[in-house]
């Protein structure tokens, strides 16, 4: 008797990627990420937003691992798609495939289930490997606006126009070339994300490239138009910042009336409509006594926050708001509030007891895997990241990836050799190293640690050893 | 091309996170909300 027939595809949440020599797959609902081998590569890309029947599969197989036996191929992909579906990457229609050989070809033919048990890598550290190998624009930062509805005390956008911004049609345009290029995600931003009118469009072209989509907005102006936008399968998640629980507070740091109370609602909203949200809390001078009460809030709603302590000159250089960054004598009580704030932050401690001492020399992945591109086509290496590295008025995407000068210098930078007092440093698995605050600050080559990053490691660290060892 | 079954490589990780009280780069503010880095 034949084997039933199965029919596979991808989850609508589910996202693909063949790469050179693997294959990535992610799903936005679990944040689950695996990598496999080229075989798996190859097995990976069979898989389409429709159901495609195991048989035809396995035709297409035969033509790429010639001289393999269709049975073989066949039951190989089903054991495959199985393994996929109670990873809830795919879903299946039909039985699962049993292979219909023999008992012996199975056995020579090695494990049931593609795993590798032992010695498997954690996604993100592999990629990172990976990446600083194989350069990939992986991530792409969109600032489809520098203009914006507050006017943050700290921030680091230069909102001044530096050239003309890029019309409609080659913004569409380049998130073709996303796609073409194999980019798995795209994050718009700005200014405020939410002023431009072809948002929407922006959002329908990448889930039409089939790109994973975030947003980071004030969320001020969130419409239902807006927000019809968003509720979209590939909308992976929308960040908004929140400064303080107290109005007065978080009014007075954006400079606009009325900006808590807006952005609430519209975290709420898109909160009911299902939508995947996170808060970031820089924490400056004037919040430093109020941001716990926005952890709280965090916790209690299971919305994750995350906080920032050195708060990042702009991308011109421009230093002035840096008046408003943490004093260092400031930086011990927000490291405890956290600790004590932050249930998921002690879990994490809990977690990696033996890690606080285990040295931590990363970067980061400009120039191996993310790129950025202001509204008039400047690219820079990251968000806030001061320092253009192509103009998409003059090239494409793959154009400057490839051959940008100061990108190629991004990929050369070796943190032991420009910052070697980081060899020493106890606390490196504290530390937040930042290519982009250095670069606005002092220059990102420059050898240089602005006061208070290294400080803001060594507390952290004593902080996490103190509650590792009393529990408090 | 030559055929071996497909081996899974790399998986998510529930250790080996991040200890800083800022966010990991996973969750960096600034630089995107990129969950997969």
């Amino acid at each position: 008797m034949n084997p039933p027939q199965i029919s596979v595809r991808l989850k609508p949440d589910s996202f693909v990627r063949k790469l050179d020599g693997i294959g990535f797959i992610y799903s936005i609902g679990s944040h689950r990420q695996e990598v496999f081998d080229a075989s798996g590569a190859v097995f990976l890309q069979q898989l389409g937003r429709s159901f495609r029947a195991g048989d035809e599969i396995a035709d297409d197989l035969c033509r790429i691992f010639t001289g393999v036996p269709h049975e073989v191929l066949l039951g190989d992909f089903g054991e495959f798609a199985a393994y996929l579906c109670r990873a809830g990457f795919v879903e299946i229609l039909g039985g699962i495939a049993q292979p219909a050989i023999s008992p012996a070809t199975r056995a020579q033919q090695g494990s049931a289930v593609p795993a590798r048990d032992r010695g498997l890598a954690e996604t993100s550290e592999f990629l990172k490997e990976y990446f600083r190998v194989h350069p990939t624009v992986f991530s792409f930062q969109f600032y489809t606006t520098e203009q914006c509805n507050e006017r943050c005390v700290h921030c680091y956008v230069d909102r001044e126009s530096h050239g003309r911004p890029l019309p409609p049609d080659r913004r569409l345009a380049l998130i073709d070339q996303l796609g073409a290029l194999g980019t798995l995600d795209v994050t718009f931003t700005g200014g405020e994300a939410l002023m431009s009118s072809d948002l929407p469009a922006l959002i329908d072209r990448a889930r039409r490239n089939d790109l994973v989509v975030s947003l980071l907005s004030n969320l001020t102006i969130l419409t239902d138009e807006l927000l019809d936008a968003i509720k979209n399968p590939n909308v992976d998640v929308v960040q908004t910042s929140i400064y303080s629980m107290d109005a007065g507070i978080h009014d007075a740091i954006t400079r606009r009336p009325e900006s808590l109370k807006q952005t609430r609602s519209a975290l709420e909203r898109l909160r009911s409509a299902g939508v995947r949200v996170t808060i970031s809390c820089p924490v400056l001078r004037e919040n430093r006594d109020s941001f716990q009460d926005v952890l709280r809030y965090g916790a209690e709603s299971g919305i994750p926050v995350n906080c920032d302590f050195a708060i990042m000159a702009k991308e011109n250089g421009d230093a002035t708001n840096l008046a408003h960054r943490l004093a260092t004598g400031d930086l011990e009580g927000v490291v405890r509030a956290v600790v004590q704030g932050s249930p998921k932050y002690r879990e994490r401690l809990e977690q990696n007891r033996e890690a606080p001492d285990a040295p931590s020399l990363d970067t980061c992945g400009v120039g191996s895997y993310m790129l950025c591109m202001k509204s008039t086509g400047e690219f820079l290496p990251c968000p806030g990241f001061g320092l253009v590295v192509g103009n998409a008025w003059d090239s494409d995407i793959g154009e400057v990836w490839r051959n940008s000068p100061q990108l190629a210098a991004l990929r050369r930078f070796n943190r032991k050799e420009r910052f070697p007092q980081c060899i020493s440093c106890e606390a490196t698995a504290f530390c937040n190293f930042c290519l982009a605050k250095f670069h606005n600050e002092s220059g990102w080559d420059s050898g240089v640690m602005p006061p208070g990053y290294c400080e803001i490691a060594r507390i952290n660290r004593r902080v996490a050893q103190e509650y590792l060892a009393t529990g408090r | 091309m030559a055929y071996s079954k497909p081996v899974l490589l790399a998986a998510n990780a529930t250790t080996r996170q991040a200890l800083t009280v800022c966010p990991p780069k996973a969750a960096c503010i600034y630089s995107c909300q990129n969950p997969k880095m």
